[in-house]
C-alpha cells in the first residue's frame, strides 16, 4: 500500500472527526453486540458444563432412568449380580442458600469408599481431619475453601440452606481441595454430602440420581453384559450424552440471540458502507487529481479499504473491549433466563475466550471490508478527466434502477419463497428474514422515487415551494437518500417485528394462563429455577382440603426429565385437570373422555413437544418412556397448547404416574373455592397456617399470572436489549447518512442563500427533506414490520419453540414506529440546519 | 487549414474527435482534428468557454481518449493505450497544472510534489533534494512543510507546478494556470511557469481563453467549433480589432 496514500486519507479522516467517529462507531457496536452475545452464551454454556460436567469426573458412563432417579438397589444388585466393580452412587440435586434470592448450591450425595477412582476431590483431597466427622455426623457436608470463604463458614460451622419447601441446617464437616483450575471453580457452586444426606434433604429416600461407572476395557461386551443383567427401568449412557442432551436444551435461545446480534452488525454493515461511501464522493475531487498525476485504479481502490480496515481496527478494538463489558451485563439476563427455562445454574462466572475475540474481530473488520467493496470501487472507477460527479453517480443509479427493483423483488419472493417452504432449519428461516429485508431496501429506491413524484405532481395542493424542493431533492440524490432510508426501515420495522412478536406472545401466554389455571388457590414450592423437581410432602394437600372454604382440590408434580427417546421433558402428573377449559390442538376422543383416558394409561403431550420429535399422533399413537416398572407405552390422548416448556410437556394422571414411578411428593396443591368464599382470606390464612412449618408459597389465581408473567418479561429483557442496541446503531447509521446527504451540498444551499432564501426557510427546507424521508422510511417500515413479526410469530417461533402465537396486532405500536422514524430523521437534519445557517456564502460558493 | 503531422514533433494529433453525450444526444467537440506540436517552448490551445481545447489537454495528458484518431505524446502512442499504461504515462511523460491547482488538502507542500513518484514506487528521501531546489526556484522553500490551505492562491499555484515537474516530464499541460488568480498574481505565475519551463527544457501546452498570455507564446493553436487551426499572433490579434469594431459599431448604430 502507498504510504503517501495513505498518509493522505488517514488525514482527510482526521478532518473530519465526526464521520470517522460515526465509521469507528458503527464498527465498535456491532462488534461490541456480537462478541458480548457471544461472551454471554459461552461463558453460560461454559458455566453449565461447570454446574454439570464437573460432577462426571472420570466417569465414562451412567446408569439412568427416565423419571427422577434409580431405585438405589440398582447399585447392590451391579456390584453383587454383575460383579461389576468400578461404579459410583450418585444423589444429586440443587439447595438454595437461605437468605439469597440467587444463591444455588449443587448437592452431591456421594460414598466415599467408592469415590477415589471418580472424583478426586471427593476421595483424595478431603482434609484427613475432617474425614471422620465427615461420614459419622448425620447430615454433615464438605465445600472448597474458596465457597467456605465466600459463605463465611469453617468445620463445625452450620450452613443454613433450603430445598422445596424445607429449611435446613447443615454441619460443615470437611474442607475439599480442588486439584485444578476447572475443580476449582466447579467447587465454587457444590457441597458434597454422604448418599443418605442427599437422599434426605433432596426427598428422595432410596434413590439415587444415577450411577457412574468407569468401563475402561472391552468396552462392548462389558456394556452389552450391564445391559442384559440389569433390572428393567434403567438404562446406560455415555457421561458425554447427558451433558450435550441437557445443553442442546437451549440452541434456539441461543440462535435467536445470535441473530438479533448479526443484525446489529448487519445495520453497522450499513452504517460502514454510508460513512466510506460518504468519504469517497466528498473526495471524487481528489480522486480524479490522484488518477490525473498517476495513481492507479489499484492504488486508489487499496487506499480506500487501507483506511477503512486501520479505522475499522479501531473501531473493532474498542468493540472487543466494549463486547465483554457488554457480555458481563448479558450473562446475568442470558443464565437468568436459562435458569428460569431449562435448568438451574449453580456457577457463573464471564468466560471471555480467544475464539469469542477473534471471531468478533474477524466479523468486524470483514463486515468493514465488505461494506467498503463498494464505495472502493467507485472511488477506482472515478475517471482522471471528471472524477466522479454527484450528477454521474445519480445517472447511473438511475440506470440500475430496474436492475435493482429486480434483484429487490427477488430477494424479496426468495425470502418469502424460503419461509413458506416446510423445513425445520431455524438459521435457514432466520436467513429468509434477512432476504426479506435486503429485498425491501433495494425496492426502495423505487418507492422513493413513486412516492416523490406523486408530491410533486400534487404541488398545486402544497402551499409554498419548500415541499416540492424537498422531494425533488430527494428523488434527484437517489444514491444516498434510498441508502438512509433504507436503513431507517430496517431499524424501524425490526422495532415493529420483535415488539409486535413479544407482544403476540405475551398475550397469548395471558389467555392461555387465564383459561388454564382455572383454581382460585395455588400453593407451591416458591419458585427458584427450573429443572430442580423439588415437591412438599403429600400431607399439605390435605392440609389444604381442610379449609372449610376449599371445596375441592387438585394435585400436580411437574418434574423435569431426561429421558433416552425424546432427550430433555418436563413431565407433569395431575390428579385431575386444573384447567376451565384447556384448549386442544388434536384430541383423541371428545372432550369428556379425555381425562377418563388419562386415568386409565393415556397421555396428553403438548404442542411442542409433537413439533420436536415430529409426532402425528395419527400415526404415532403412544410414547414410550422407561418407568420404574421397566419400558411402557402411553397412548397419546390429544396434544394441548402448553407455553410453560419449550422442551414439551407431557401430562398424565397423578394416579397413573404413581403407579409407575416411585415418588411420594407434590409440586402444587391447586384449591377451588366455595362460591362466595373470599379469596385473599384463604390465601392469608393459608400461608399463616401452612408458612409456619415450612416454606411454601401460597398465591391466588391473579398472583400466580403475575408471577408467570413477570418470568415471561424478564425472559424477554435481553431481546429488548438487543433490539434496543441494534435500534442505536441503525439511528447513528441514519444520522451520518442524512447528516453527510446534507454537507455535500454546501455549494447548492450557498447558492440558494446568495438568492435570498433565508436561515429559516433554509432550516425548514432541510427538515422537510429529511422529515420527508422518515415518513417513506415509516411508511416501508410498517408493511415490512408486519411480515417480519408475522415471520417471527409464525415460523421461527413455531421453528424454534414449536409454539403457535395467537398473532396481536396493536395500531399503537405502529403509530409509535411511524413516529420513531420521523422523529430520528428530523433529529438528523438538526445539526446539519444549524451548520448551513452559519454558511460562509462568498467561501462556499468560491469553493469548486 | 490543418497542419500536418510531423516527424520532429513532440506531440501529434491525427484525425483526431471527440463528442459526448447530452441528454441522449451525441454534442460534437473535437472534429478531425491534425496538428504536430514541436518539442521546446510553449504552445497555447486559444478557445472559449466549452470551445473543447480543456479537452483536448485531457486527451494530450492521458485522462480522456479520443472517440477517433491517433495522438502521440513524446513518442508514445497515447491513444492506444490502456488504463495501465495510461496511468505509468502520467506518472512519467507529463506533468499537469490544473487551473484551481488542485493540491491535497491533506499532505504538505512537500508531500504534495512527491508524491507522483512515490506512486511510481519511488522512496521520497531520494527526491526530497530536487524537490527543495524546485520550490527554492518558486520561492516555497521554507513553507515545505506546510498544509496547502495556508497558502495564498499564487503559492498553491505555485506549488502545483513544481508538483507538475518534479518527475521530470517530457511535457507540461497547463489548464487555464492563472484563470482562479487576480491579473498581478496570475502574471507572475505565468513569467515563472515559462521560465521554469524552458530553463528545464520542456515543451508547455497551455490551454487559455485569454489574449495575456499571446506575446509569451511561441507557437498558437486555437480550437473554434470544435476545429484546431493555426493561427500567428497578428492573426489574433486583427481577429480581436474585427471583433471590437463590429461590436462598437452595432452600439452605435443600435
Amino acid at each position: 500500500m502507498n504510504r503517501a496514500l495513505l498518509r493522505a486519507g488517514l488525514r482527510w479522516h482526521g478532518r473530519h472527526r465526526v464521520q470517522t467517529l460515526l465509521l469507528i462507531l458503527g464498527v465498535a457496536l456491532g462488534v461490541a453486540l456480537v462478541v458480548g452475545i457471544d461472551i454471554a452464551n459461552t461463558s453460560a454454556d461454559r458455566a453449565f458444563r461447570l454446574s454439570t460436567t464437573s460432577l462426571t469426573g472420570k466417569a465414562t458412563h451412567r446408569i439412568v432412568g427416565d423419571g427422577i432417579g434409580i431405585s438405589d438397589t440398582v447399585f447392590s444388585f451391579l456390584r453383587r449380580r454383575t460383579g461389576f466393580r468400578p461404579s459410583a452412587p450418585v444423589v444429586e440435586g440443587v439447595l438454595s442458600l437461605e437468605g439469597s434470592m440467587v444463591r444455588q448450591l449443587r448437592l452431591l450425595g456421594v460414598d466415599p469408599y467408592s469415590e477415589p477412582p471418580f472424583r478426586g476431590y471427593v476421595g483424595a483431597r478431603v482434609d484427613a481431619a475432617a474425614i471422620v466427622p465427615f461420614l459419622t455426623v448425620p447430615g454433615s457436608i464438605a465445600l472448597s475453601s474458596e465457597l467456605a470463604a465466600e459463605l463465611r463458614v469453617t468445620p463445625g460451622d452450620t450452613l443454613r440452606l433450603r430445598r422445596g419447601v424445607r429449611s435446613l441446617r447443615m454441619p460443615v464437616a470437611g474442607i475439599l481441595r480442588a486439584g485444578d483450575e476447572f475443580e476449582r471453580r466447579a467447587l465454587r457452586g457444590m457441597i458434597i454430602s454422604d448418599i443418605a444426606t442427599a437422599q434426605e434433604v433432596l426427598d428422595l429416600p432410596g434413590r439415587l440420581s444415577h450411577i457412574d461407572l468407569i468401563v475402561a476395557r472391552d468396552t462392548a461386551a462389558t456394556l452389552a453384559h450391564l445391559r442384559t443383567t440389569l433390572p428393567p427401568g434403567v438404562r446406560i449412557e455415555t457421561a458425554e450424552q447427558r451433558s450435550a442432551a441437557i445443553g442442546s436444551m437451549t440452541d434456539a435461545f441461543s440462535l435467536n440471540l445470535t441473530a438479533l446480534s448479526l443484525l446489529a452488525l448487519l445495520v453497522g454493515m450499513f452504517l460502514i458502507y454510508d460513512t466510506v461511501s460518504f468519504s469517497v464522493v466528498q473526495r471524487r475531487e481528489q480522486f480524479g487529481v490522484l488518477r490525473a498525476i498517476g495513481a492507479s485504479r489499484a492504488q486508489i481502490a487499496t487506499m480506500v479499504l487501507g483506511e477503512t480496515l486501520l479505522l475499522s481496527s479501531i473501531g473493532t478494538i474498542a468493540g472487543l473491549a466494549l463486547g465483554v463489558f457488554l457480555g458481563k451485563a448479558a450473562l446475568g439476563l442470558v443464565t437468568q433466563t436459562i435458569s428460569d427455562l431449562y435448568f438451574t445454574m449453580t456457577v457463573t462466572g464471564i468466560d471471555v475466550s480467544a475464539v469469542s475475540l477473534i471471531k468478533g474481530a474477524l466479523l468486524g473488520l470483514g463486515a468493514a471490508l465488505t461494506a467498503a467493496l463498494l464505495p472502493a470501487r467507485e472511488a477506482m472507477m472515478a475517471s482522471p478527466a471528471g472524477a466522479i460527479r454527484r450528477a454521474m453517480l445519480e445517472d447511473r443509479i438511475r440506470a440500475m434502477l430496474p436492475r435493482i427493483t429486480m434483484l429487490g423483488a427477488l430477494l424479496l419472493l426468495a425470502g418469502l419463497a424460503i419461509v413458506l417452504v416446510p423445513q425445520r432449519m431455524v438459521a435457514l428461516s432466520f436467513g429468509a428474514v434477512l432476504l426479506v429485508l435486503l429485498g425491501t431496501a433495494l425496492l426502495s429506491p423505487v418507492v422513493i422515487r413513486m412516492s416523490m413524484s406523486l408530491i410533486v405532481r400534487g404541488r398545486h395542493l402544497l402551499p409554498g415551494v419548500t415541499t416540492v424542493m424537498a422531494a425533488r431533492n430527494i428523488a434527484r440524490s437517489l444514491s444516498r437518500t434510498s441508502l438512509a432510508i433504507a436503513a431507517l426501515m430496517i431499524a424501524v420495522s425490526v422495532i415493529v417485528g420483535v415488539n409486535t412478536m413479544i407482544g403476540s406472545f405475551r398475550q397469548t401466554v395471558e389467555d392461555w394462563l387465564a383459561v388454564t389455571l382455572g383454581a382460585d388457590v395455588f400453593v407451591s414450592v416458591p419458585f427458584s429455577g427450573a429443572g430442580r423437581n423439588e415437591g412438599m410432602p403429600m400431607a399439605l394437600r390435605d392440609s389444604v382440603a381442610a379449609h372449610p372454604d376449599v371445596a375441592r382440590v387438585i394435585t400436580a408434580r411437574p418434574l423435569a426429565l431426561q429421558t433416552a427417546r425424546y432427550g430433555g421433558l418436563q413431565l407433569v402428573a395431575a390428579s385431575d385437570d386444573v384447567a376451565k377449559r384447556r384448549p386442544y390442538k388434536w384430541q383423541r376422543v371428545e372432550r369428556a373422555r379425555i381425562w377418563p383416558m388419562l386415568h386409565t394409561g393415556g397421555v396428553l403431550i403438548s404442542e411442542p413437544f409433537a413439533w420436536r420429535h415430529a409426532i402425528d399422533p395419527a400415526r404415532d399413537s403412544v410414547i414410550t418412556l422407561r418407568t420404574d416398572t421397566g419400558e411402557t407405552d402411553f397412548l397419546i390422548a390429544g396434544i394441548f397448547y402448553d407455553y410453560s416448556s419449550d422442551k414439551g410437556t407431557v401430562l398424565m394422571s397423578d394416579r397413573v404416574y404413581r403407579a409407575h414411578w416411585r415418588d411420594t411428593l407434590v409440586g402444587s396443591v391447586a384449591a377451588f373455592l366455595h362460591p362466595g368464599a373470599n379469596v385473599d382470606a384463604v390465601v392469608h390464612e393459608l400461608q399463616r397456617r401452612l408458612g409456619a412449618t415450612s416454606n411454601v408459597l401460597v398465591q391466588s389465581n391473579r398472583g400466580l399470572r403475575d408471577t408467570a408473567l413477570a418470568i415471561f418479561d424478564r425472559t424477554f429483557t435481553i431481546t429488548l436489549a438487543l433490539q434496543l442496541l441494534a435500534g442505536i446503531v441503525a439511528f447513528i447509521g441514519v444520522f451520518s447518512a442524512l447528516m453527510a446527504l446534507q454537507l455535500e451540498r454546501g455549494r447548492e444551499i450557498a447558492t440558494l442563500r446568495a438568492t435570498g432564501m433565508s436561515r429559516s426557510q433554509l432550516g425548514r427546507l432541510i427538515l422537510t427533506e429529511t422529515g420527508l424521508m422518515g415518513a417513506v422510511s415509516g411508511l416501508l417500515a410498517l408493511p415490512v414490520g408486519l411480515a417480519m413479526a408475522l415471520m417471527l410469530v409464525h415460523v421461527i417461533n413455531l421453528r424454534s419453540f414449536g409454539w403457535t402465537l395467537q398473532l396481536r396486532l396493536d395500531p399503537i405500536d405502529f403509530v409509535l414506529a411511524f413516529a420513531v422514524a420521523i422523529a430520528a430523521a428530523l433529529l438528523a437534519g438538526i445539526y446539519p440546519a444549524f451548520r448551513f445557517a452559519q454558511t460562509d456564502i462568498r467561501q462556499a460558493l468560491r469553493e469548486e | 487549414m490543418n497542419a500536418p503531422a510531423h516527424a520532429s514533433a513532440i506531440i501529434t494529433l491525427e484525425h483526431v474527435s471527440k463528442s459526448y453525450s447530452q441528454g441522449g444526444t451525441a454534442q460534437v467537440v473535437l472534429r478531425d482534428c491534425h496538428a504536430a506540436f514541436p518539442a521546446g517552448g510553449c504552445t497555447v490551445l486559444l478557445g472559449k468557454s466549452g470551445s473543447g481545447k480543456s479537452t483536448l489537454l485531457n486527451m494530450l495528458g492521458g485522462i480522456d481518449t479520443p472517440d477517433a484518431g491517433r495522438i502521440t505524446v513524446a513518442d508514445a502512442e497515447v491513444s492506444a493505450m490502456n488504463d495501465h499504461a495510461l496511468t505509468v504515462f502520467r506518472r512519467r511523460t507529463v506533468g499537469y497544472v490544473f487551473q484551481f491547482f488542485h493540491l491535497l488538502p491533506s499532505l504538505t507542500v512537500l508531500e504534495n510534489i512527491t508524491l507522483p513518484q512515490e506512486l511510481d514506487g519511488k522512496s521520497p528521501s531520494s527526491l526530497r533534494s530536487r524537490c527543495e531546489e524546485l520550490l527554492d526556484r518558486v520561492g516555497l522553500a521554507h513553507k515545505r512543510d506546510v498544509l496547502p490551505e495556508t497558502l495564498s492562491g499564487g503559492e498553491q499555484q505555485r506549488v502545483a507546478i513544481v508538483r507538475a515537474l518534479a518527475h521530470d516530464p517530457a511535457v507540461l499541460l497547463a489548464d487555464e494556470p492563472t484563470g482562479n488568480l487576480d491579473a498581478a498574481t496570475g502574471e507572475q505565475v505565468l513569467r515563472l511557469l515559462l521560465e521554469l519551463t524552458r530553463d528545464t527544457g520542456k515543451s508547455l501546452v497551455m490551454a487559455t481563453h485569454s489574449h495575456d498570455v499571446l506575446p509569451l507564446a511561441d507557437r498558437i493553436f486555437e480550437v473554434r467549433d470544435g476545429v484546431l487551426s493555426p493561427r500567428t499572433l497578428d492573426d489574433v490579434l486583427r481577429q480581436e480589432q474585427a471583433l471590437r469594431e463590429r461590436a462598437r459599431h452595432e452600439a452605435e448604430t443600435a
